[in-house]
């Protein structure tokens, strides 16, 4: 039976259909077939951040089952703050009961009403494509053309903009040096971090995003916390790119990208990821491949053990599972790994701590 | 029955993990239900599969090329009953611990009643607790509303009131539930599962009948001294079962094959370990663990009553981040014969959680895994205690309570090279009393014999008499005071052919009189005055050992809590020396 890894994709290029889908329902204002942009809003929503519970019908000095003839406002009717929601008249003149949110009248009944204050957001494409699928109030499918590039951990946050490459090899730290002015609004890709100290300076220079090979792990909630997506690709650590990673943002330097440092989730089967919108001419490039099943000839990042972040080609399969140094039985590859300058150093490693790059 | 009734004899199980999918094939032979063989595959639960009927594919091809018996036709439908070709299964059987964190809302009347109640119903499953209300909770109702809907439940454990007790007050906080429903997405709806006050039962379904996925169970506190959890559990399983058929494809049609209903896999354990301790009348109870790549569930039987906790964020491959989050990192690295520093640990945990599916190369790496399990168990452990009867018979009440088995599983412990590795794990991180028999199960039987005791209770109890989980051995653990160098206990055992083995066990040693599997003998333990093992402080006790195991007679004088040197390099020979002991290597 074949053994099919996970895939990662250094792609550089491929058709690509992103799903950009609305917090809760709402309305999409673009339709199938439409060009959009990376800033074009694309659908909105209005979103409760708090509610209020208002007995009404103590307010107007009513039986609970009298009060709700004197609502004004229909259930999920919009309603302002300071603006009347009940009222009655009598012989003393009016009594009315305002709402205390700018929002929406949520439900009334028996006297009491659930109010919810909203603030409206909105969806913007995050990428530049064709609306290839409209999901009515909810989602729509964005097809693009470009590279593609898988990451390991990202800190939550999107945004599109300049891809800037720092250093001049993979394994090159951020140094806060090369932070200069021109780099703001851009979305700066560098080997490692080793320390937080590039971290204020890059706040300083108002960069839109931060794509890493590797970062110490103890560094994850400074980055978690920063207000610009941030993508590490390879490793945690200070490694640096693998060369595939470095060599495709190396050739699309300049380009715009969109990263969207989403966390890695594998229920939802997402990952954060960059993608480098490319034009092609009449004929689509194929989708990134995807589940495919180890092979030789197939180039793999090595995961764990003494070789990992390490990038090769595998030479060879066994066929039942072999004894591992420390005793336990798994199948294994033996992989050629990339030494640098050309040179190849062949390693055995399981099958289970080996990903496709694609 | 009828002696014409349909007795299954061909038992197919089937247990969906988040990392993988396991199929185990029992049959009859020679009369006797017997453990046949078994295929492991990923697990496709997850996308870009999503299916988990692919994973069992792999996993039942793999159970074929090692039986030769296929127990899919050609349009990959389950056979069942066997047909004339010996292909197929009478009863298929199923259950899972896969699928994305359950967030749940914690709705009750008294913290230390009600909601005390419905946190252990939820903590006997794979739940992860996300918000709790009671009428204690002195935020204001819209306030708690706005809690609900930040936290966007899944499912919510709606409790409160005896029955016949409390009813306005338990409809007050199902109308907050109804609310926040109101409120929360609707695609999928939440799920409320209603286990308070039976007599409200009909107005908190109107309430949120509609507005809601409405489960009504029966009363986890019926009466104010009596916590009922089986019946509510059921439905809590029935409702994951649907809960999961929506977000992992191929499950309904699965449950269909498996009478209606995927068993949770903690759930199945459970309900075997009570089992085995009804029908063994021991005082004492009786234990099973197992560490799985996202959770790690603790099963315990005291008396015939089931005591069963879910860590649902505590695992060595995808919630490794979690186990290791949930104490300082020198409790990880306790175990270690090698330094770690803080930054390693944490570079650790995230890439063991993002790749759950990688295996340790190098020794040092596997014991990184050991020492992984160890505080996964330490953790889950913690937990579950604090549900366990307080008079559960032991050395102490600080310390385990006395237990006549433990039962170790999960990939962790049944993957270890060598099974003195395992038996060292269960020793280290449970640090039993008393004298225990250890087993091993290897091929993850326990969950698909709970789940087969369900077809034929009597399959369960023939498959593991026929021996089919591992026996590492008998456990004896020394409880009392004695310094590094005294000897603490003084043991002979006498083998079926009369050979005799003695060993003078020293504080801070673990000895090991070897008894192999299926082979008897007669062990005497004198231990020193004060110290326990198992049969009060410095009482001596002569017994017949039934059976041995794989590792032996393991006597555990390192002490009760076990406490590790504190300097470094002294730390990494005591751990070298215990692992030799035990291991060889």
């Amino acid at each position: 039976m074949a053994y099919i890894p996970s895939t990662s994709h250094v792609t550089l290029l491929a058709t690509l259909r992103r799903e950009r889908t609305l917090p809760v329902p709402g309305e999409v204002i673009v339709r199938a077939g439409q060009r959009v942009e990376a800033s074009d809003v694309v659908a909105h929503a209005e979103v409760s951040t708090a509610h209020r519970l208002l007995d009404f019908a103590r307010a107007l000095g009513l039986a609970a089952e009298k009060a709700d003839a004197c609502l004004v406002k229909q259930e999920g009717e919009p309603v302002k703050k300071g603006e009347v929601i009940a009222q009655k008249s009598g012989l003393l003149g009016r009594r009315s009961v305002t709402s205390p949110v700018d929002g929406r009248l949520v439900m009334a009944h028996a006297g009491k009403a659930l109010l919810a204050a909203t603030t409206t957001v909105e969806l913007r494409a995050g990428l530049p494509g064709t609306v290839v699928n409209v999901l009515p109030g909810r989602s729509i499918l964005i097809e693009t053309t470009g590279a593609l590039l898988d990451g390991l951990w990202g800190n939550g946050r999107e945004d599109f903009s300049v891809l800037r490459l720092l250093g001049e090899v993979p394994e090159a730290p951020l140094d806060p040096a090369q932070l200069e002015l021109s780099l703001r609004g851009a979305i700066l890709a560098a080997g490692c971090l080793d320390s937080p100290a590039p971290l204020r300076a890059l706040a300083e220079v108002g960069v839109r995003g931060l794509i890493l090979g590797s970062a110490p792990a103890e560094l994850v909630p400074e980055l978690a916390a920063q207000t610009y997506p941030v993508l590490i690709t390879d490793r945690f650590g200070v490694q640096g790119f693998s060369q595939p990673v470095f060599n495709l943002l190396a050739g699309n330097a300049g380009r715009e990208l969109w990263l969207d440092a989403s966390p890695p989730n594998r229920f939802a089967g997402t990952r954060p990821e960059a993608i480098i919108p490319l034009p092609v001419g009449h004929e689509l490039p194929p989708p990134p491949l995807e589940g495919e099943p180890l092979k030789e000839g197939k180039r793999v990042r090595v995961l764990r053990g003494p070789q990992a972040g390490r990038v090769g080609t595998i030479l060879g399969l066994s066929e039942r599972p072999v004894s591992l140094p420390n005793g336990l039985r798994a199948p294994v590859a033996a992989v050629a790994v990339d030494e640098g300058r050309g040179s190849r150093q062949t390693v055995t490693v399981p099958f289970a701590n080996l990903e496709l790059l694609e | 029955m009828s002696a014409n009734a349909f007795r299954p004899e061909t038992i197919l199980a089937a247990d969906f993990g988040t990392a993988s999918t396991r199929v185990s094939l029992f049959d009859v032979v020679e009369g006797t239900f017997r453990y046949i063989a078994s295929g492991e595959a990923p697990s496709t639960v997850t996308p870009p599969y999503s299916d988990a009927s692919e994973g069992l594919r792999h996993a039942l091809q793999e159970l074929e090329a090692v039986t030769g018996r296929a127990m899919l036709d050609e349009s990959a439908r389950l056979i069942t009953p066997v047909n004339d070709d010996g292909r197929g299964c009478d009863v298929f059987v199923a259950t899972s611990s896969a699928g994305a964190p359950v967030r749940t809302a914690l709705v009750g009347l008294l913290p230390d009643v009600s909601l005390k109640s419905a946190r252990r119903l939820a903590e006997s499953s794979y739940l992860t607790v996300v918000e709790t209300i009671s009428l204690v909770d002195r935020r204001r109702m819209e306030q708690q509303l706005d809690a609900l809907v930040k936290a966007r439940p899944d499912v919510v454990i709606l409790a409160g009131g005896t029955d016949g007790g409390a009813s306005q007050a338990v409809l007050n906080l199902a109308e907050v539930v109804g609310l926040a429903c109101l409120r929360l997405p609707t695609d999928p709806r939440v799920r409320v599962l209603f286990a308070g006050n039976s007599a409200v039962k009909d107005k908190v379904a109107e309430v949120l009948g509609h507005l809601a996925l409405f489960a009504p169970s029966p009363n986890v506190r019926p009466e104010l001294g009596r916590e009922l959890l089986d019946g509510p559990r059921a439905e809590l399983a029935q409702l994951l079962n649907d809960l999961r058929a929506t977000q992992i494809g191929g499950l309904r049609e699965l449950a269909h094959y498996a009478g209606g209903q995927i068993l949770p896999t903690a759930q199945a354990e459970g309900q075997l370990i009570r089992f085995l301790n009804q029908t063994a009348g021991s005082a004492n109870g009786l234990l099973s663990v197992n560490v799985g790549s996202a959770s790690t569930s603790i099963a315990a039987a005291f008396n015939g009553e089931l005591y069963l906790t879910v860590a649902a964020e505590l695992g060595v491959g995808v919630n490794a981040h979690g186990t290791l989050a949930d104490a300082p990192a020198e409790q990880f690295t306790r175990w270690l014969p090698s330094a770690l520093s803080e930054a390693e640990v944490q570079a650790f945990g995230l890439e063991r959680s993002l790749h759950p599916h990688t295996v340790p190369v190098d020794a040092d790496d596997l014991q990184r895994e050991y020492a992984l399990a160890r505080q996964a168990l330490r953790g889950a452990l913690r937990r579950a205690r604090a549900h366990w009867p307080r008079s559960a018979p032991g050395a102490r009440a600080d310390l385990l309570p006395y237990f006549d088995l433990i039962i170790g599983g999960g990939a962790a412990l049944s993957h270890a090279p060598h099974a003195g590795a395992a038996a060292l794990i269960l020793l280290d991180a449970l640090q039993p009393t008393g004298v225990a028999d250890l087993l091993l199960d290897r091929a993850h039987l326990l969950a698909a014999l709970g789940a087969a005791a369900y077809a034929n209770p009597m399959a369960a109890v023939q498959v593991l008499e026929s021996g089919a989980l591992m026996r590492l051995g008998l456990a004896v653990s020394a409880v009392g005071p004695a310094r590094d160098g005294d000897t603490v206990c003084t043991a002979k055992l006498v083998d079926a052919d009369g050979r005799e083995t003695t060993a003078a066990v020293k504080a801070g040693a673990l000895e090991v009189l070897p008894l192999p599997s299926g082979q008897s003998g007669r062990l005497t333990l004198k231990p020193r005055a004060g110290v326990d093992v198992g049969f009060g402080p410095g009482r001596a006790q002569t017994f017949d050992v039934a059976n041995g195991g794989a590792v032996g007679i393991v006597i555990d004088a390192r002490g009760r809590p076990l406490n590790l040197p504190k300097d470094p390099a002294a730390r990494a020979e005591r751990l070298q020396q215990w692992h030799f002991k035990l291991t060889g290597v």
